[in-house]
Order: C-alpha cells, then structure tokens, then sequence
C-alpha cells in the first residue's frame, strides 16, 4: 500500500468504459493504490470512497480509471425554510 | 403611395442567375432587356453605390442580379427564365423590416382558483391528460418519504435508504413533498390534487439526510438503485451550488449518459442562488450543470422566472425546461400533512411526473423522453438562458 498523508476525502472513481465487465479487478487497483472503499456500483460503473488527497494521482492512474473526483457536498435548506 | 410598395415590394427585380453562369447571366440582361449592370466582382472587397446611369447590380458571390425594369423587360427576362440559359428566375424585390418583439401579453393572468387542483398541475395541463404514469417507475432521490402519509395510502412504493444509521422515514419534509407532487394523488379528502403521475410506482430513495445533507457518494448508489430496479424517471431536487466558469462533473456526466443507455432519465433542480430582484443570476448547481442531465428552473403562477432561480450564466449549465416552482402545494410529514413551499426543487418532480405521463403515453424512454420533453414544452416569453425550451406539458 501507497504511503498517504492529509484527512481522507470523500471520492468518486469512474471505471472506463472498456473495463466495466472488469470492475472487480480495478477496485483492487484502487485499494492497493490507497482508496477506502465504500460502494462499487456496478450499475453505472463507480466506485465510492475516500482516499487520502495526495494519493489521487495515483489512484488515477490505476488501469480502468477515466476519472477520479473528489464528491461535492449536498445541503438542503433546513424545513422551515420557504424556499427548499 | 406607389402600387409596388402597397403590394410589399420595392419596384426593382431580383434576377437569379444559373450557378457558374454569372458573367453568361450579366450579358444576357444586356442583350436581352437592355439592362446596364455593374459586378460587385468589380468593385473587390469595397461596397460602392453602383452609377446613377446604371440600370442595377450584379451580386457576384450570391449570383443574383438587382435591377430596374419597366413591364416589357420584366416580359422579357422572365421569358429568358423560362428558357434554357443562365437566368434561372426573376421576382419582385420585397420591402422587409427588422422583426420587432412581440407585444407584451395584454392580460395579467387571472388568479388560479386551486379548489380541485393546484396551479402547478393546472400550469403543465395534467388534469386534462389520460395518462396517469400507470406502469412507470419515478425514482425520486431526497430525505425520503414519510412513508406513512394518508396520500400515499394503497399504492407501490418501494423505498430504500443510502443514508447510513437513517431509515427511509423522512424527518426532513423535503423529500416527502417532491414525492407528491411528482407521484402524489389528485383527489385528496381536505385540499387540491396536487399529484401528477398519480398511477406511478414510487420509488423513494433516501440519498439525503434528516439534517437535508448528504455527498455524491450517496447520491450515486441511489441512481444505481434507481436504474437497475428499471426507474424510467429519476427526479433529483438537490445540488450543490457552483461558480461561473467551474466545470461539470465528469463523473456525473458519465453515469448520465450510461443512464440514458438504460432507458432512465435523470431530471434535476437547477438550483435556488439566483437573486434576480438584486441583479444577481447564478450559474446552474451541480449535477444539473451536466449536459445529460435534465436541468429545471423554476415558473410562478404568472409564468414568470422565480427571483432564485439559477441560469445560464457561461459555457457551462444549460437550463433545460422549466417547472411551476413558487407556492407549490405538496405533501409534508404528518401531523402537519401538507405544506407549500417554493423552488427549483418544486419545479423539478412537476418536470418528472410530466416524463412519467410521457413515459406511459408514447413508450419513450432515455433520449427520445428527453426530446418530447423539450419539443412538447409550452414557449414561454423568458430567456432560453433560464428557461430552455419552456414550460413541461403532460401528453
């Protein structure tokens, strides 16, 4: 495994589409490569997690990775709120 | 006034001539009708006023002649049109004008009376569709749904939770009233129908938390979910708010387009930033910035733009459709039972349960949904920039 450093982040890991029938061996790329995995969604081809922010490029540059992100934080307006 | 300019035409007469032919062309106006012309061909790069003497102009590049002509030359060229040779046709000169904006609508739309349906339902024509989403699946991705609510009592739901420690149960409201009025009923006992795909199974996916937060992770297991249980429609009102000029998600776009693929439509809030009143447009949040996503802005009762209501604001964020998205009264948690709130959130499951009636009326799934969608849209007189193509209608 990958020595990291800094707070894990949460991400988002596209498998390509020529690797999707493959899934099972990129996520073992990513977890070698340093990524906490939480969910692999077979469906749409991601794999969700944290990872430490300097093992990114890493993780990128596993084999059957298009795209790694970090995920974007989501907040409704609290309910009392006339505007949601 | 002259009896050329009260039919709309100038008196002068355009000569097209056979392409390749225009030099050919040029001569045979001289030989034929006697008519003098100068070539923009000859005066290069430069307009210049032709000679008074002159009897018109050759538009070299276009291949048209515009000349002066009294009725026996007219006679002439249009016989030499009808023949073999290089003047292909000659017509009258047409007076245009610039095309002004059309007239403000005369009449302030009268107040809706809500006693049967809300104005939203009203506002997209459902009561007056037969489809009812009957057969469709709409996955709606939120806080959940109270799952309980009388409204919902007798039909399909299927629900599930992909927010860690919490139940479907909604303890925010939020969820619960897209829900309605996305899939809701449209007879309830103490207040308008306010449902528009009423027949459609539900499927509720809880992807945010109690608190109204929650991360793409999330969010992106419940559009698996969505997708592999066959959901046609997946309506988000979430986002997370951008800057101008920030790229779209990649990965968003991705899991779209393979969405599409699969026959589901992801339909989200173009988000609530905007301050109109104040001058202020912000661009359109994520994940609805992405271009195979369906991005909603939001309508009042007068169709005019919600003041909050995000739009296009560079290269970035198209705003697709529009909803009914201010005073929208949907379901909420009991004890309070209904509620009515405003946002791109409430325009957003108005635009899914319109896919849905689509969905179930014409058999349309991924891009072909997408595209009745848009082509149905009522024209509104707003921007495309914060409308798209208008105001969703059911089928």
């Amino acid at each position: 495994m990958h020595r990291t450093d800094g707070q894990p982040v949460g991400i988002v890991v596209s498998v390509a589409d020529d690797h999707l029938d493959g899934i099972d061996e990129v996520v073992a790329g990513l977890r070698a490569a340093g990524m906490r995995v939480d969910g692999v969604l077979d469906t749409v081809g991601m794999v969700t997690g944290s990872a430490a922010p300097d093992s990114l490029d890493a993780l990128q540059s596993v084999p059957g990775v298009a795209d790694v992100e970090r995920q974007h934080h989501h907040q409704h307006a609290p309910p009392e709120s006339d505007i949601q | 006034m002259t009896q050329a300019a009260a039919a709309g035409t100038t008196g002068r007469y355009l000569v097209l001539l056979e392409d390749d032919a225009v030099a050919a062309g040029t001569r045979e106006l001289a030989d034929r009708a006697g008519i003098r012309t100068w070539s923009t061909a000859d005066a290069g790069a430069t307009p210049v006023a032709p000679a008074p003497d002159l009897d018109g102009m050759v538009l070299h590049e276009l291949g048209v002649a515009v000349v002066t002509a009294d009725h026996d030359q007219v006679r002439e060229l249009a016989r030499a049109a009808a023949e073999p040779g290089p003047i292909a046709l000659i017509e009258p000169e047409r007076i245009v004008h610039a095309i002004e904006p059309a007239a403000p609508a005369v009449a302030e739309q009268a107040a809706i009376d809500e006693t049967m349906f809300t104005w939203g339902l009203q506002a997209v024509g459902a009561p007056n569709s037969t489809a009812t989403g009957k057969g469709i699946r709409v996955a709606v991705l939120d806080t959940g749904l109270d799952l309980g609510h009388p409204d919902l009592a007798g039909r399909t739901i299927v629900s599930n939770s992909f927010v860690q420690g919490q139940e479907v149960q909604d303890g925010h409201g939020h969820g619960t009233h897209c829900v309605g009025t996305s899939c809701g009923p449209r007879e309830v006992a103490d207040g308008p129908g306010y449902g528009v795909a009423y027949e459609a199974e539900i499927y509720a996916g809880k992807v945010l938390s109690d608190q109204g937060s929650g991360a793409d992770g999330g969010i992106l297991a419940g559009i698996s979910w969505a997708i592999s249980n066959g959901c046609a429609v997946i309506s988000m009102s979430l986002g997370a708010a951008t800057r101008p000029g920030q790229p779209y998600s990649r990965t968003f776009e991705r899991v779209a387009l393979r969405a599409l693929d699969r026959g589901t439509l992801i339909i989200a809030a173009a988000g609530n930033e905007s301050s109109r009143s104040a001058g202020l447009v912000s661009p359109v949040g994520h994940p609805a910035n992405c271009p195979s996503i369906l991005a909603v802005g939001a309508l009042d009762v007068k169709l005019m733009l919600a003041d909050f209501s995000c739009g296009t604001v560079d290269n970035v964020g198209a705003v697709d459709v529009a909803g009914p998205g201010v005073d929208v009264y949907s379901s909420w948690p009991v004890p309070l039972g209904h509620r009515r709130i405003s946002g791109t959130s409430m325009a957003t499951p108005h635009v899914a349960g319109v896919a849905a009636l689509i969905a179930q009326a014409s058999g349309a799934r991924g891009y072909e949904l997408w595209a009745r969608l848009a082509q149905t849209a009522r024209r509104v007189r707003l921007p495309s920039t914060d409308v798209g193509a208008g105001l969703v209608q059911a089928p």
